[in-house]
């Protein structure tokens, strides 16, 4: 049987009779039955292929088809016009009751046609309202035979506006034009109750009327009737199947969260049309979009903020850049520039996440772009910083929500390096949160929904809590930009205090900062007078800026590379600058013109600087010498070789210019190297540091040598004998920068780990600490009074700074200020209840009342005889009571220091005492293990309060003035009433002595501190112990409420205090800088500043920043920020046009012909291919001689550039597109030069010719015409060359440029360009 | 759920060689597809055609589930559902013979699936009584037939329910379609 098959199907096959004949002759053989079986079935094949149908299946999918020819309805199918994911586009013909041409839409399978048809039906009698000349008119609309839906509409020929703008190269102006007429569309739309809801570039076709451009918005309607309500489920296949891309979709679509789409959907979709108007791009790429998948496309949608449009585009590489400038007529600076600002801040209002902040109507949206054009000011504005934050925190709820989970069983209680953790829980989260957020909504019942908002504010406290402990881990890892990052992210979350507000003014401890330049300053340096300061970057310039005002004044440009070192001479008048560019300059300081260039060095130039008398100039360089220059000739005087490794940038003079020290990276062998200034020997060397030497400086006393080192030390030496006297340890990171103090005491070093230290110079101790840059410092100077420094750091700042604030004690942070007075151990401090004076109680038996402004000492009270414990102000600031070693408490006048009343009855000391809240009466705690209450105006004890078997440390009246707490030595807090004195509670937990005790606010929490290095919170009523701070590595010896109860703090026997959550016992901050244990501790009643008293004889006023300031420096920088991003833009553009007049060794004279017509229909590729001059390659022009071309008369005109750009435009006096031009030169070469390098510029499609043969050739442009292409191995002849340069412009502007190298990239000698084809070789 | 447990139970039994196991599949298939598909025509527009193989995949998921129960399994039940969309569409051919020629006091039932079938109904009914041939002289293009004519399978399906390779299939196919075709002209 198989046989038979095969012999069936192969002769089946067999087309032609007498093949099919010979071959059946040959496999049947003899058997004539076989033979004739299969002839029957090579015959009955045809019939029985047509009764089974080309499927061969009983039941089979829509056997009708539509196509052309089929009639459905009262329309006729033409052609097929088009073919997308919802169905297919078909031209139709009407022919009752007009006759005329219309678009039919049939929508492919899968859906509901009944229901789409519906739908259809009830949007009928809206969508006839429509009428509008950018509208196409919807007809009809039904279901075919085969029960496909189908719509039929008006038809417009054109392209999608997208296409049609770029096909155009239409300009942006033009492109708002067009986007305006959407907008005139859609808004008619809406005011007849019609939603468009698919707004896509495919949608919107722009057809000619005459030469008009018109834009008709088509497929109203349609989106309503096919999409019904997004679900779950139908979102993704919809997207695909009939959206088609993703990119057009509004937040709220991709939400799913039951919000009805409305009018609001239509003006994102708006936004998206106009973004990829302006950009070529839409906000997000719908192909990357569906590839994310469904979640993590709806998230972006969702939260992601896409990129501003100007950003969009500079952020374009290469040939998409510049392509897409060029589709826009322009060039890619001015694109960015043009789109810049108002745009941007319109297409992003448009494209709010939030539905509510776009413009209400499409209207609305027209007339800001019309503002724009107008150069009005639009209503669209850059979001402030805040409502940004706001959004951020919003957007990343969720997220933060996840991410607190697992930050906080980290944090809780423990010191830990909890931001890495945040980082890494954020990413991981990030998805599953979302994934779980979305599964929670779909089952949301109210209930649940309440519950989860509880968690909700429950971890973003969390999250809140994290985030400080984030803050304190950057200040103490030096990161000023994590803690400012942090701050930011925590701007808007309701859980903020005291430490958030405290951590401002830390980012914020410099004196000035001085912004503008464009990369990392590298160098700074101070006039003598201390009127200027000078700043060297890495952006090429160095700045000249007002020391006081830190405006800056002059720029001084003209170095090729960065600037790493900048200084004055002795009479500051001049700067001289050593740069990367193997230059140093010296430049006149009032006027900013450069004097002259010091050449000579055959690499870095890492350091220059004036000799004190100012007469000579010495440099260092990476080539490993240094040189000493006349500084008013910039002779060069003196080379000084012996080092064996590069000097970086360390080169110092001795203030008595006798001595030149040197140092290189080469550490082994030599590495800093003293030198006779004069003759230039060698006097010493420095050995000891471990690491290059990157830096170094003398004393002002010529006596020692401070260097700087990548081992993060600096070391001191003698200068006379090279040894070694200190080394300055702390820095964590590479030392960058060491100098003196003007008077020699102090010494700063500067450091990669983005601190500034101060150490004395005589000891080597370290003494202050300065944080603010946000980058390696890599460079510091004393102000002449040495009061004051300036820093330059990679951040791209300088910053001034106070050098001598607050240098004993507070060591790191600025407190607002330290009081200073007292001879022994502070024991007590409070505030007055006003909060303007600050009274503080000595182990050196006085009492110190202080201005709480201004930190200046009022009052002292010397009448105890003994160590003071305890004092407080009375409720009306009146009066003082303290208590202390002599057992017996005192009143008296806070204003004149007077004794009132003396309160005798203790049998010990008097450890701590308190008024009531009214005022009239004092309680006291005692080592005689009794508290007792007084009438503070007699002086009668009123009241003993005796369960305690131990000494009574503390003392605290509720603020209701119902209830009393003292702490003792027999570990508990017990509770009395203070009108009765019974005893009503025993706090019981501490497994230490209690030394500190204190009320809440509301009197309901009691907090104790204790031996057991922890804090309590009590419930105030019953006693129960609710949560328990721990922290302090040492005794907690005070504790208080911050006034809006919101807050706890502590002070530790380990020296710093601490801030806690008070509802969760959750560390916030830590507080350093005391040297000795913080023995109390209190708010000011504003609850902005904290005290603290301590052991190192000192008390600390801590601030935290107000609104108003916190605000005013956000202006700043922002202002700062958007200043900077200008600069940037122009420094690009200026970079740009640099690059072409630095090209002085280009053709710079050309004999031009231009401009030819191109060809009508040609491309800019096809007109290059065509010789538009016959013999093109050989021409070989005089100036003058004249061509025919296409029956207008051309002459060969002498060109002479001012830059090496042939700028057609400008030559031509007229902007010409679809223009050919050719420009010749020839070349006299003195000899045969193999092996050069062309580099060919050009905007436009290119060409070269070099004596007859192509040698470039360019068919589409390359953008700028310093973008420019390299050909190698050019040869030129020895005589005379010829080159023809040909381009082919079709749009706009264009421009083009040649020059020649060898093949070192150096200019090509014996060369020179003539005009003259009969020129002879030069002699 | 029952049932899909029910289907998986008979198509392991099958594979564990109970014959009887194959009889107890066809009904429940055959009376899954006729209500899918009479369930489907509920909620389609009028007009709209069902497709055999949409309907096969869709009782498979529906009675065996997600999980891949291995190509034996899988073999059986298209087999079984081939066979079950060829007794529904031969019965309601009958009926709609029957209807036309005379037997107007015939009522439809109303869960008559509206299935459309553009082979005709004479033609369902001409391939089917072929079939009892073929299936005698070819057992394996018999079966073929009924996969991809009745059960509406590709060729590359039907090439794994059989085991075969798909070239095999196409070429039994071709050959069955001009047999077939001679022996409905030879009925006539």
């Amino acid at each position: 049987m198989e046989s038979q098959d095969t012999i069936f199907l192969t002769a089946r096959d067999l087309a032609d009779p007498a093949e099919r004949a010979a071959y059946l002759s040959q496999a049947c053989g003899n058997d004539a039955d076989l033979r004739q079986r299969v002839e029957t079935m090579v015959r009955d094949a045809t019939a029985a292929g047509e009764f089974f149908g080309p499927e061969g299946r009983a039941l089979q999918g829509a056997s009708v088809t539509e196509g052309p020819g089929r009639v459905i309805g009262r329309f006729k199918l033409l052609q097929k016009i088009g073919e997308g994911g919802m169905g297919v586009v078909y031209m139709a013909e009407q022919r009752e009751p007009v006759i005329r041409k219309v678009a039919l839409k049939i929508i492919k399978l899968g859906m509901d046609t009944r229901l789409v048809v519906a739908r259809f039906e009830a949007e009928r009698q809206a969508l006839a309202l429509m009428d509008h000349p950018n509208i196409a008119k919807v007809l009809d609309g039904g279901a075919t035979e085969s029960g496909r839906p189908y719509f039929v509409m008006e038809l417009v020929p054109g392209l999608p506006i997208t296409q049609f703008c770029d096909e155009a190269n239409l300009p942006t102006r033009d492109r708002l034009e067009l986007f305006l007429e959407v907008c005139s569309a859609i808004q008619h739309a809406h005011q007849k109750g019609i939603i468009h809801r698919d707004i896509k570039p495919s949608n919107i076709l722009v057809t000619l009327h005459g030469d008009k451009p018109v834009p008709k918005v088509i497929d109203f309607g349609v989106a309503k009737a096919t999409q019904g309500r997004l679900t779950e489920k139908t979102l993704f296949t919809q997207f695909q199947q009939f959206i088609g891309t993703p990119a057009y979709m509004s937040p709220e679509q991709a939400s799913l969260s039951g919000l009805d789409i409305d009018t609001r959907s239509d003006i994102y979709a708006l936004g998206v049309l106009l973004y990829e108007l302006l950009t070529g791009r839409t906000p997000f790429d719908g192909k990357e979009l569906l590839k994310a998948g469904l979640d993590e496309m709806r998230r972006t949608i969702r939260e992601k903020q896409p990129p501003r449009p100007s950003n969009r585009i500079s952020t374009l590489q290469g040939e998409d850049l510049t392509t897409t400038a060029k589709q826009r007529r322009t060039d890619p600076p001015k694109l960015i520039h043009l789109v810049r600002g108002d745009l941007d801040w319109i297409v992003m209002k448009a494209l709010e996440k939030d539905r509510a902040r776009r413009y209400e109507t499409a209207n609305g949206l027209a007339a800001d772009i019309k503002r724009h054009i107008n150069c009005e000011p639009v209503v669209a504005r850059p979001p402030s910083a805040a409502y940004k934050l706001q959004k951020a925190w919003r957007r990343n709820r969720l997220v933060f929500t996840a991410a607190a989970v697992v930050a906080a069983t980290l944090v809780v209680g423990i010191t830990v390096s909890s931001w890495q953790a945040i980082e890494a829980g954020r990413a991981r989260n990030a998805e599953k949160g979302q994934r779980l957020a979305a599964q929670a909504a779909q089952q949301a019942e109210k209930q649940q929904r309440e519950r989860a908002e509880g968690r909700e504010a429950e971890v973003s406290r969390l999250l809140y809590v994290a985030n400080m402990n984030v803050a304190q881990q950057a200040w103490d890892q030096n990161n000023i930009a994590r803690l400012r990052q942090t701050l930011q992210e925590t701007q808007d979350s309701p859980y903020r205090g005291f430490e958030w507000y405290y951590w401002q003014p830390q980012t914020h401890l410099a004196l000035m900062t001085l912004r503008g330049h464009l990369g990392p300053v590298l160098s700074v340096a101070v006039s003598p007078d201390g009127r200027r300061i000078a700043t060297g970057s890495d952006d090429t310039t160095a700045r000249i800026w007002d020391a006081a005002s830190g405006r800056e004044l002059l720029r001084l440009e003209g170095h090729r590379d960065w600037i790493r070192r900048v200084a004055f001479s002795p009479d500051g008048r001049r700067i001289v600058t050593a740069s990367h560019d193997q230059t140093a300059r010296v430049w006149d300081v009032a006027t900013g013109r450069e004097l002259f260039t010091l050449k000579g060095h055959s690499d870095v130039v890492g350091s220059a600087l004036f000799s004190p008398d100012g007469r000579r100039i010495v440099t260092g360089s990476w080539d490993k010498t240094a040189k000493v220059w006349d500084a008013d000739t910039g002779r060069e005087l003196l080379t000084l070789k012996g080092q064996t490794g590069k000097i970086w940038a360390a080169v110092a003079i001795s203030p008595n210019g006798q001595r030149i020290a040197t140092a290189s990276e080469d550490s082994a062998d030599k590495p800093a190297i003293v030198w006779d200034a004069i003759t230039g020997r060698e006097l010493l060397t420095l050995k000891g540091h471990t690491d290059r030497i990157v830096f170094l400086a003398f004393s002002p006393d010529n006596e020692r040598i401070a260097t700087a080192s990548k081992n993060k030390t600096a070391i001191l030496w003698d200068a006379a004998s090279g040894r070694e006297l200190l080394t300055l340890k702390g820095h964590t990171s590479f030392v960058l920068c060491v100098s003196f103090s003007p008077d020699g005491q102090w010494i700063a070093t500067s450091s990669a780990d983005n601190t500034v230290k101060l150490w004395d110079a005589a000891t080597g101790r370290e003494l202050r600490t300065l944080k603010g840059h946000g980058g390696a410092i890599a460079a510091l100077a004393f102000y002449p009074d040495g009061r004051r420094l300036v820093t330059g750091s990679q951040d791209h700042t300088a910053k001034v700074w106070d050098a001598d604030s607050g240098l004993s004690g507070d060591e790191t942070g600025r407190s607002l200020f330290t009081l200073k007075g007292h001879s022994n151990v502070v024991f007590c401090a409070a505030f007055s209840p006003d909060g303007h004076r600050i009274v503080t109680g000595s182990w050196d038996k006085t009492v110190k009342v202080w201005d709480a402004i201004s930190g200046q000492e009022l009052l002292t009270i010397p009448g105890n005889s003994g160590e003071v414990y305890g004092v407080v102000f009375s409720p009306d600031g009146q009066r003082i009571v303290s208590g202390g070693q002599d057992a017996t408490a005192k009143v008296w006048d806070a204003t004149s220091g007077k004794e009132l009343v003396p309160l005798k009855g203790h049998g010990d000391l008097i450890s701590s005492v308190a008024f009531s809240p009214d005022g009239r009466r004092i309680v006291s705690g005692s080592a005689d293990s009794t508290a007792k209450v007084w009438d503070a105006a007699s002086g009668a004890n009123l009241l003993t309060l005796s369960e305690h078997s131990d000494a009574v440390t503390c003392v605290a009246w509720s603020p209701d003035g119902q209830k009393i707490v003292t702490g003792s030595y027999d570990q508990t807090a017990k509770v009395w009433d203070a009108g009765s004195g019974r005893h009503l509670l025993t706090l019981k937990g501490h497994s230490g002595r209690v030394w500190a005790a204190a009320f809440s606010p509301d009197s309901q929490r009691i907090v104790t501190g204790g031996e057991d290095d922890t804090g309590k919170v009590w419930d105030a009523v019953n006693g129960t112990n609710l949560l328990t701070l721990k922290g302090h590595s040492g005794w907690v010896r005070s504790a208080a409420f911050s006034p809006d109860g919101q807050r706890i703090v502590t002070g530790g026997a380990d020296l710093v205090a601490k801030l806690w959550e008070a509802a969760s016992g959750r560390e916030l901050l830590t507080l350093r800088g005391h040297t000795g244990g913080a023995m109390a501790v209190g708010f000011s009643p504003d609850g902005r500043r904290i005290l603290t008293a301590t052991a190192d004889h000192t008390a600390i006023v801590w601030e935290a920043a107000g609104a108003a300031q916190i605000a005013a420096w956000q202006h700043e920088e922002q202002a700062a920020a958007q200043h900077l991003a200008t600069a940037r833009i122009e420094r690009t553009s200026e970079q740009e046009r640099q690059r072409m007049t630095d090209a002085r060794d280009s053709i710079k004279q050309w004999l031009v012909l231009a401009p030819i017509a191109l060809g009508a229909g040609q491309s800019g590729t096809e007109g290059l291919d065509l010789e538009q001059i016959q013999g093109e390659s050989q021409l070989r022009p005089k100036a003058g001689d004249a061509r025919s071309i296409g029956g207008k008369e051309f002459k060969w005109k002498e060109t002479d550039l001012k830059d090496w750009v042939l700028d057609f435009d400008a030559m031509l006096g007229q902007v010409t597109p679809n223009s050919v031009a050719y420009a010749v030169c020839y070349i006299q070469s003195e000899e045969e030069q193999r092996g050069l390098q062309m580099l060919v510029g050009s905007q436009d499609e290119a060409k070269v010719y070099l004596n007859g043969k192509e040698v470039y050739k360019a068919p589409l442009s390359h953008g700028t015409v310093a973008v420019q292409e390299t050909v190698q191995g050019v040869v030129l002849n020895a005589g005379l060359n010829t080159l023809v340069f040909k381009v082919v412009n079709e749009t706009q502007f264009w421009k083009g440029s040649i020059e020649f190298k060898d093949a070192m990239g150096n200019q090509v000698k014996g060369v020179k360009v003539t005009l003259d084809p009969e020129a002879k070789n030069s002699p | 759920m029952a049932r899909v447990s029910q289907v998986t139970l008979i198509l392991d039994a099958i594979q564990h060689g109970d014959s009887k196991a194959a009889d107890e599949l066809l009904p429940l298939l055959y009376e899954e597809l006729r209500r899918l598909a009479t369930h489907k025509m509920a909620y389609e527009a009028p007009g709209q055609t069902l497709q055999p193989t949409a309907l096969v995949h869709e009782a498979w998921l529906r009675l065996v589930g997600d999980g891949d129960p291995g190509w034996q399994n899988r073999a059986h039940f298209f087999a079984a559902a081939a066979e079950a969309m060829r007794r529904i569409l031969v019965d309601r051919a009958r009926r709609k013979h029957a209807l036309r020629h005379g037997g107007s006091q015939v009522r439809v039932e109303m869960d008559e699936p509206a299935l459309e079938a553009p082979a005709d109904d004479e033609k369902v009914l001409q391939v089917h009584d072929a079939l009892e041939v073929l299936a005698a002289e070819d057992p394996q293009k018999a079966e073929i037939v009924k996969l991809r004519f009745f059960g509406g399978l590709s060729h590359e399906e039907i090439a794994k329910v059989l085991s075969v390779n798909e070239k095999t299939v196409r070429r039994h196919w071709e050959v069955a379609k001009v047999r077939l075709f001679q022996l409905i002209k030879a009925a006539q």
